[in-house]
């Protein structure tokens, strides 16, 4: 009954009047970025990193994990009414939830992404709950060699998961371990890269980083690009009620999406977006009628928002069990523990039990917050849709330069900004995905910590990477991924050209 | 219209490149052995790593065909611009100042009438300086003449 007082302590930090009010501010600015095209999760949680500053650790990642959950909930409203995908892991839902809006269904579609979405959340807050503790312990036993190998299977994954040519999300995670070396290197003192520049020799600022990757990027990118002048219908509420057929029909799809992607969830580089491809494709394998599919498909819908909802959960398994983030988003909320001197690892949970457990407690009373804020008030998402992105985008750069420019009072961290944005530009225009690049610059100084007391233990001697039982499996995972899309690029090779234009998934 | 892979192409020959600019500026680091790693030893390894990979990128793609690479030069310069303005600005003029010329400058790619543009970027400057100033009380020049 260890868990059940845990868990009651939990909802005692997590109902304290400011952590309550972190919470809603989190997944009402969720729900924002989640519902506007253009601007996603990352970005609203980079720019929302300088403000963590100043609020206790627990109220930050509180908040901080309400915008990316509360993202998934809005990212359905847009892909529904405009057929544009509000977050990435919100791109199946266009299949289905758009022709369903066309058929004069939408609030049946939004109604339903949203009791989805909350089933999901709930399956994969269980097995959060259950896991993680248990994980933790065993994370008690690494040493140095199975966080290198952990580590390592993690920036694989996250790379060949992240769409496209397996080379170039490789090379992305290599340019942010690059990235990350730059600044003071604490075992010899030297300043690597700093060029004499004082600022360079504390490290590229992750607030920068962040905010010129998808901030900067992502806005010069959407300034007058045609998807952002669509206008929504309104929606009436009446609409919403599905019927008693209907309401059975997506149970199933529901219960199966949610353990979907709570599984994928959990493991390193699987984000939301593939669960809810996977979960898409699964449903219309065993649909009696796979025709139906493409024309408004109900469990088209309800089976994805549960399996990305989920996955949204249980992927914070490995970051508060471990301290090794599975996504760029998961790498930004750990990297804001790290700025408050907390050190995320297998002692997180026993040492903050506060944190961990209000965190837990927090994602309940979120995830009931934004049912409430998704269904009656959908009204309010749909007007904002209809507000153009040029009134917006302004705002959004000046937010990035004052942001970025409260964490040192230092406008040297603006020009970063600039410099970076351009860089994120220039990957975005080549076809490089940039979340990778910032997994590696999170985790590269931890990985190369990890690499030198594993190398200093066997005084130089690489075999120990193998020697020991989880790191050789984790390593033999690494092996077996890297060989399966070495694999799928040499047999894309040989088709040619034909495979050139299928569809990306985006983590 | 389809021309050689030319976002491999560049993308490749410029991770090749940052690679080479890691592996040689980091060798001036010492580098120390496998089991006394010096502070060279990680970024000259991740360095070259990084040039076989921009390689491995670059040379297919010289005989595979592709998409013509789109920039939109107007956006990403103003955009940059405004942002650079208000770090240079900042200091010298205040927040209001700063983020009222950010706003023109980064609304100049927009198709929108000059009235509408200068309401836009009022409100935008009152916002920020009453979220920033006001709500998050952050110690900052307001106006020119306080600075």
């Amino acid at each position: 009954m260890e868990l059940f007082n845990s868990l009651w302590m939990g909802f005692g930090v997590a109902a304290q009047p400011m952590n309550l009010a972190y919470c809603f501010l989190g997944v009402f600015l969720g729900t924002l970025v989640g519902v506007l095209p253009g601007i996603g999760a990352l970005a609203a949680i980079s720019l929302l990193l300088p403000v963590t500053y100043h609020i206790p650790p627990t109220s930050a990642i509180i908040m901080l994990a309400g915008v990316y959950y509360g993202a998934q909930y809005g990212g359905s409203t847009a892909a529904i009414l405009l057929n544009l995908p509000g977050t990435p892991s919100s791109a199946v839902t266009c299949l289905e939830g758009y022709p369903m809006a066309k058929q004069g269904r939408a609030g049946l579609a939004l109604f339903v992404t949203t009791i989805a979405s909350l089933v999901g959340a709930m399956v994969g807050l269980v097995l959060l709950v259950l896991f993680s503790p248990a994980i933790a312990d065993l994370g008690l036993k690494f040493g140095p060699t199975e966080f290198f190998s952990m580590m390592l299977l993690g920036l694989v994954a996250a790379s060949s998961m992240s769409g496209g040519p397996a080379a170039k999300g490789l090379a992305m995670v290599i340019l942010g371990l690059l990235l990350g070396t730059i600044g003071t290197d604490v075992n010899s003192g030297t300043a690597r890269y700093a060029f004499d520049i004082p600022e360079l020799q504390d490290g590229i600022n992750l607030v920068a980083l962040a905010m010129g990757l998808f901030g900067v990027a992502e806005v010069v990118r959407s300034i007058n690009s045609a998807d952002t002048h669509k206008r929504p219908d309104k929606v009436p509420m009446r609409a919403m009620v599905p019927s008693r057929q209907e309401f059975t029909d997506t149970i199933k799809p529901m219960l199966r999406g949610s353990a979907l992607g709570s599984a994928l969830g959990a493991l390193p580089g699987v984000g939301p977006s593939i669960a809810a491809f996977m979960a898409y494709a699964i449903e219309k394998r065993v649909a009696k009628d796979p025709s139906r599919f493409g024309q408004g498909a109900i469990e088209g819908i309800s089976a994805p928002e549960s399996a990305n909802n989920a996955s949204a959960q249980t992927a914070f398994v490995p970051s508060l069990s471990l301290g090794i983030p599975g996504d760029a988003v998961m790498a930004v909320m750990l990297g804001a523990l790290i700025i408050h001197g907390i050190a995320p690892g297998p002692m997180l949970i026993s040492q903050q039990p506060e944190l961990f457990w209000g965190l837990v407690a927090s994602f309940l009373i979120g995830n009931v917050m934004l049912v409430i804020l998704n269904l009656p008030t959908i009204g309010l998402w749909v007007a904002l849709l209809r507000i153009p992105f040029a009134w917006m985008y302004p705002a959004i750069l000046v937010f990035v330069a004052l942001g970025v420019y409260s964490v040192n009072s230092n406008p040297f961290d603006i020009y970063m900004v600039a410099a970076l944005g351009v860089l994120g530009y220039a990957l975005m225009v080549l076809k490089f995905e940039p979340a990778p690049l910032l997994l590696g610059y999170i985790l590269g100084p931890m990985l190369e910590e990890n690499l030198r007391r594993g190398l200093l233990l066997s005084r130089g001697d690489p075999v120990i990477f193998v020697d020991r039982p989880i790191s050789a499996a984790l390593l033999a995972m690494t092996a077996l991924l890297l060989a399966w899309t070495a694999w799928g690029t040499l047999r894309r090779h040989r088709d040619g050209g034909r495979r050139q234009n299928a569809p990306e998934a985006s983590a | 219209m389809t021309t050689r892979d030319i976002h491999g192409l560049l993308g490749g020959l410029g991770m090749a490149g940052a690679g080479a600019f890691f592996a040689i500026h980091g060798s001036q680091y010492t580098m120390g052995t496998a089991a006394r790693m010096g502070a060279g030893f990680f970024p000259v390894i991740l360095g070259w790593i990084l040039v076989g990979l921009g390689v491995l990128i670059a040379l297919p793609a010289c005989w595979r065909r592709g998409e013509a690479v789109v920039v939109q030069w107007s956006n990403l310069f103003w955009s940059v611009l405004g942002v650079v303005a208000f770090a240079a600005l900042l200091k010298g003029v205040g927040v209001v100042v700063a983020s009222f010329a950010t706003c023109l400058i980064t609304l100049v790619p927009a198709r929108m009438a000059l009235r509408l543009r200068l309401f836009v970027s009022v409100v935008i400057t009152g916002l920020t300086t009453l979220v920033f100033v006001v709500g998050l009380r952050m110690t900052l020049p307001i106006w020119p003449w306080q600075v």
